[in-house]
């Protein structure tokens, strides 16, 4: 028995096969992590999965509730295929408000695979494939419409695009240079470490949000899309890179002094050799829960760029611009579902966290 | 009589003490001052002393883990205090250290074959990735940890087990000389006679060269061929353990050998002990260092500092008293 | 023994109760404590040393820690079953402990002197001006050069000798019947060790207090102790007086114990070690808990426990075949084989 189990542990094992073997038996964090994969594939192929023409206006349709979708039919006949019934619009006559009322008459099925409106996908790629839709004269509104009767759902979905690419990228930049800098700092220490310090010192000094909107009132409005939504990213992280180097910084000067540095120093490794192999892998669990914790700062710091009208500009949509549109209580009082952003924002926020959590207790090899 | 694998040539390393707010060099640390000796293929030498004598830091400058202040070291007749980095780097396979804390001294995010691996990867002695677990696996043998132990981390190991990952580490590269820095000073009593039993048994496999390290006078007399006694940054002492033994001449040496708590009842020995406290190295006293405690003291001590010299066959101390006779 | 114990410890059990399990940290502990005399404890690090002196103090971490069982007898009274308040009229009055990091056991925000002052003042009650007067006077009992000066220090001014000197005056500030020391000078240079060793050997004659003297260093054990108690694993597994210790010990660890110790008088080619090391207190094996290292385990080792029992006339001893062991001894062989690379 116990001869057995040697010969099967015989077999060497990476240590990213550890990391990833720990990694499946976090199930929080598996499920974080499959949660902002798909979040992930539904940014990068938002049009596919978009019913409807994010900048699309519909006048007619302003502030239509969710539409679900039926099984049952009015006589109780249960279909197969789902559908959504018509609309018909009308007008409350005490209050003059906008109605919406099922017509039983028309029934729209639910389809896959459906041609919808044009689009391009990356610049390069012309379709008008959708991954579903209903059928010609029908609508499908999942999460219902705003005030221009465009569809919520498809512009969370082109929202997330920016909202999570902006927090991803300007969380990554700034633990990139968050923690190059505060490594460098931590690890040469003496000169450098206080000139970088000061440096530091002075970026903290500015209150933060006066500066983030003079950075990127330095951006040209003139500027195509994609180089504002960069310019955004770099405004982001210039903002939160310093208080990882501060932190990454301590780390590393505990670890420079340990004695496997030491160690292999006298082995002849290189300072970028026990830089990479020593220092990061144990400041990077660090360095996750940081950048896990600055997602949704990022997040949130977007949607008040975009509120100050410094950010993302319509027609282009983030989660920031649409949480903006919902920050009005009558509004919200009267049509509850253009929140559903929100909840949007509080489910990544928080698979992201779990996702944050795994990866750090798979880095950990005292976690079971 | 074997070649000299090191020798030492008044070796000095001092560490600047900084304050106020520019961070100026207000003072030094002599944490090693002047010293010199040398170790014989194939031969142990013993260094023991206080803590903060030095040992350590004797220790690191020798690999050039820390920058000499002065003096030279040559190995196998090159002084490695000239290398530049590429020659410095092929000369650290012969060179090598254990070190005293088998939890620090370990990554504990890598597995015992990337930790033992590490320097097979560094200097590129395997082929590919087969034939360096091939090798990882025969010296952790050699250590006396099986193959099974490869896939895990440092933290599932005994003190004892780990000290051996960090001596099937520096044997890698397959040294000439090893830097055993209080290599088994953090672990069980029980677990000692273990590590001391393999570096001895290493020793006359490989035909290692050691520079040992330790505060324990009993363990370096035991394993070492001569013995090296360090106070203050300074050796005072260096001859055969015999010799050291039965015929200590320096004070120091003297109330260090009487201070040892001895595993014997029966025997009450006369003790000296020491007045006082071990003076600091930012300051240290005029003249011999050891005069504020040395119970043989007299006035030229305090004024002048002995020289290190050769008392009869090998036997290097340095005190006044000795001159005198 | 005709006199009296003043410290009667009978099969003591603490135990912790973590997460991973319950940690039988002292396991069937007993010993005696004689006025005037000194009763070394010697074991490896996790065997439950320091544990056995928190019991007696009644100062176990609960939770997790629970005296679960046993009793300790001191002055008539069964400690384990005070309360609360009559315990904290022993601590520091009859019974006192120095600890083995200087460094921690002092406030570092106050002065030594206030330290000290404050003992005196809670246990003597007597004015602030005379404490004062007698933390002097007990600095220079201790050896602290130029006590009037240093009783204004503060503890970083002071070198880890000087600390344990005033750990130490601080414990005898009250006259204590019994004072614990557990590892009072492992974390102080051999020099320094002499000089607190000395001390405590001189002021135990001149106060005629008991002492409990907790170590791993079987040197110190020999100096100090009249009586020692050798623990594995949260067991006393032998039990005598020192010279009968050294001289005839009949358990295989203290044996290995002793021979695994270069000693500086004799050359020996290699140390007889004793493989593998401590198990774990959440893995302890059945049966003799030292079966897994020991060279004689058979059988018997490993289904039942020993008991602690009278080999000789106060020689006590934990296992089943130290008759055998006398015999390999009389053969003048080694029990430990060669545990050179392969453990
Ligand atoms: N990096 C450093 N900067 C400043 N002072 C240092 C540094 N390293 C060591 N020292 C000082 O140099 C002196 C010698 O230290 P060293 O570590 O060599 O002593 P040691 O003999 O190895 O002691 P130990 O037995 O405690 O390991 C000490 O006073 C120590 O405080
Ligand atoms: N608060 C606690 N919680 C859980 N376990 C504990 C606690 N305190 C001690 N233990 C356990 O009890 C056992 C005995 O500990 P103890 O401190 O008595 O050892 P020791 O013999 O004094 O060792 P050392 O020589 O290292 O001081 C150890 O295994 C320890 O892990
Ligand atoms: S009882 Fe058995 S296992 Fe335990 S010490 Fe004695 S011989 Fe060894
Ligand atoms: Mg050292
Ligand atoms: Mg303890």
């Amino acid at each position: 028995m116990e001869k057995v189990k040697k010969e099967k542990e015989k077999k060497y094992l990476s240590n990213r096969a550890k990391i990833w073997r720990r990694y499946k038996k976090h199930k929080l964090g598996m499920f974080g992590g499959l949660v902002v994969l798909l979040l992930l594939v539904l940014s990068i192929f938002a049009p596919f999965f978009s019913p409807y023409d994010y900048t699309k206006p519909n006048y007619e349709g302003a502030y239509m509730p969710p539409q679900p979708l039926n099984f049952k039919d009015e006589t109780g006949k249960f279909n197969l295929i789902p559908f959504t019934y018509g609309i018909k619009q009308g007008m409350d006559p005490e209050t003059w408000a906008r109605t919406f009322e099922i017509n039983p008459e028309q029934k729209y099925k639910l389809k896959f695979m459906i041609r919808g409106w044009d689009y391009e996908l990356f610049g390069i790629f012309k379709s008008n494939l959708h991954l579903f839709g209903v059928e010609k004269g029908g609508s499908f509104h999942p999460f219902g419409t705003d005030k221009l009767g465009r569809d919520i759902f498809s512009r969370i979905i082109f929202g997330s695009r920016i909202s999570i690419f902006i927090a991803f990228f300007g969380s990554l930049l700034s633990a990139v240079i968050g923690s190059l800098v505060g490594g460098i700092s931590g690890y040469f220490s003496g000169k450098t470490d206080l000139f970088i310090q000061r440096i530091i010192e002075m970026f903290q000094l500015f209150p933060q949000l006066p500066l983030m909107m003079a950075l990127s009132a330095a951006i040209p409005t003139t500027w195509p899309p994609i180089l504002i939504f960069i310019g955004i990213v770099v405004v982001l992280s210039l903002i939160q890179w310093t208080f990882l180097a501060r932190e990454v910084r301590a780390i590393v000067l505990s670890y420079r002094e340990q004695e496997f540095v030491k160690a292999a120093q006298a082995l002849g490794a290189n300072h970028l050799y026990i830089i990479i192999r020593h220092v990061i892998p144990n400041c990077l669990s660090h360095i996750i829960v940081v950048m896990t914790l600055t997602i949704p700062s990022l997040i949130l710091a977007e949607s008040t760029l975009s509120y100050l009208g410094l950010g993302i500009q319509p027609p282009m949509v983030s989660w920031g611009v649409l949480l903006q549109e919902a920050s009005n209580i009558q509004t919200i009082g009267q049509h509850p579902w253009i929140m559903i952003p929100g909840a949007f924002i509080f489910f990544t926020v928080l698979s992201i966290n779990f996702f944050g959590d795994g990866v750090r207790d798979a880095l950990d090899p005292k976690s079971n | 009589m074997a070649e000299n694998l090191l020798e030492v040539k008044n070796l000095k390393k001092y560490f600047p003490v900084k304050a106020g707010v520019f961070k100026r060099t207000v003072a030094h640390v002599k944490a090693v001052d002047d010293i010199s000796f040398a170790v014989k293929q194939g031969e142990t030498l013993g260094l023991v002393g206080e803590s903060g004598c030095g040992k350590s830091t004797t220790g690191r400058t020798i690999l050039r883990l820390l920058e000499a202040t002065e003096g030279e070291v040559v190995f196998e007749g090159k002084n490695i205090m000239e290398l530049d980095k590429n020659e410095m780097r092929a000369i650290r396979r012969d060179m090598q250290i254990i070190f005293q804390d088998p939890y620090a001294s370990l990554n504990p995010r890598m597995t015992v074959a990337d930790i033992v691996g590490e320097p097979i990867d560094i200097h590129k002695l395997a082929k590919n990735k087969k034939e360096r677990n091939q090798k990882v696996e025969e010296i952790l043998e050699n250590v006396g940890l099986g193959a099974e132990y490869m896939n895990r981390y440092p933290h599932e190991f005994s003190g004892g087990q780990r000290q051996r990952i960090g001596v099937a580490r520096a044997l890698a590269v397959d040294p000439k000389l090893i830097i055993a820095d209080e290599p088994v000073s953090a672990l069980d009593v029980s677990v000692q006679a273990q590590v001391v039993n393999l570096l001895q048994d290493l020793q006359q496999e490989y035909g290692l060269t050691y520079l040992f390290i330790a505060h324990d006078l009993s363990v370096v007399k035991h394993i070492s061929d001569r013995v090296a006694v360090m106070y203050l940054g300074k050796i005072v002492e260096l001859t055969d353990k015999k010799e050291l033994y039965d015929n200590p001449l320096h004070p120091y040496t003297q109330s260090l050998l009487s201070a040892i708590p001895e595993a014997d009842p029966k025997k009450k020995k006369d003790r000296i002990v020491l007045e006082g406290d071990v003076p600091s190295p930012v300051d240290p006293p005029s003249g011999c260092r050891f005069h504020p405690r040395c119970p043989k003291a007299f006035d030229l001590c305090p004024v002048k500092e002995p020289e290190f010299k050769e008392y009869g066959d090998g036997h290097f101390a340095a005190c006044h008293l000795l001159e005198k006779e | 023994m005709s006199k009296e114990a003043l410290v009667e410890v009978k099969n003591l059990q603490t135990y912790f109760y973590t997460e991973e399990g319950v940690v039988k940290a002292v396991d069937g502990v007993d010993y005696e404590i004689y006025p005037g005399e000194t009763l070394g404890i010697v074991g490896e690090s996790g065997c439950g040393k320091s544990v056995t002196s928190l019991s007696i103090m009644r100062l176990v971490e609960s939770p997790p820690g629970k005296i679960e069982g046993g009793e300790i007898n001191f002055q008539g009274k069964d400690l384990t079953k005070l309360s609360e308040k009559e315990m904290r009229k022993i601590r520091g009055n009859d019974i006192s402990m120095i600890f083995q990091e200087p460094m921690t056991s002092l406030n570092p925000v106050y002065t030594v002197g206030d330290q000290i002052i404050e003992a005196i003042m809670l246990h003597k009650g007597v004015k602030r001006k005379e404490a004062r007067q007698q933390a002097i006077e007990m600095l220079q009992k201790v050896g602290i050069p130029l006590p009037e000066q240093r009783v204004d220090e503060y503890p970083h001014q002071l070198s880890g000798g000087m600390r344990q000197r005033v750990m130490i005056a601080m414990a005898l500030s009250c006259d204590p019947q019994l004072l614990i020391a557990d590892e009072p000078t492992t974390a102080l240079d051999v020099t320094i060790q002499a000089q607190i060793l000395e001390l405590m050997n001189s002021l135990k004659e001149s106060y005629g207090m008991a002492i409990m003297m907790i170590t791993h260093d079987l040197g110190v054990i020999a100096e100090v102790s009249d009586r020692v108690a050798v623990m594995y694993a949260g067991k006393v597994v032998e039990y005598t007086d020192v010279d009968s210790l050294f001289e005839d010990p009949k358990h295989p660890y203290t044996w290995g114990l002793m021979n695994s110790i270069p000693k500086l008088d004799k050359d020996v080619e290699r140390l007889e070690a004793i493989p593998g090391s401590v198990p774990s207190p959440l893995n302890f094996p059945e049966g003799c808990k030292f079966n897994t290292r020991c060279p004689l385990a058979e059988g018997k080792c490993f289904t039942d426990e020993p008991e602690l029992i009278d080999a000789e006339a106060g020689h006590k001893v934990r296992c089943w075949r130290y008759k055998d062991l006398e015999e390999i001894k009389a053969r003048g062989e080694r029990i430990y084989a060669d545990q050179g690379v392969k453990e």
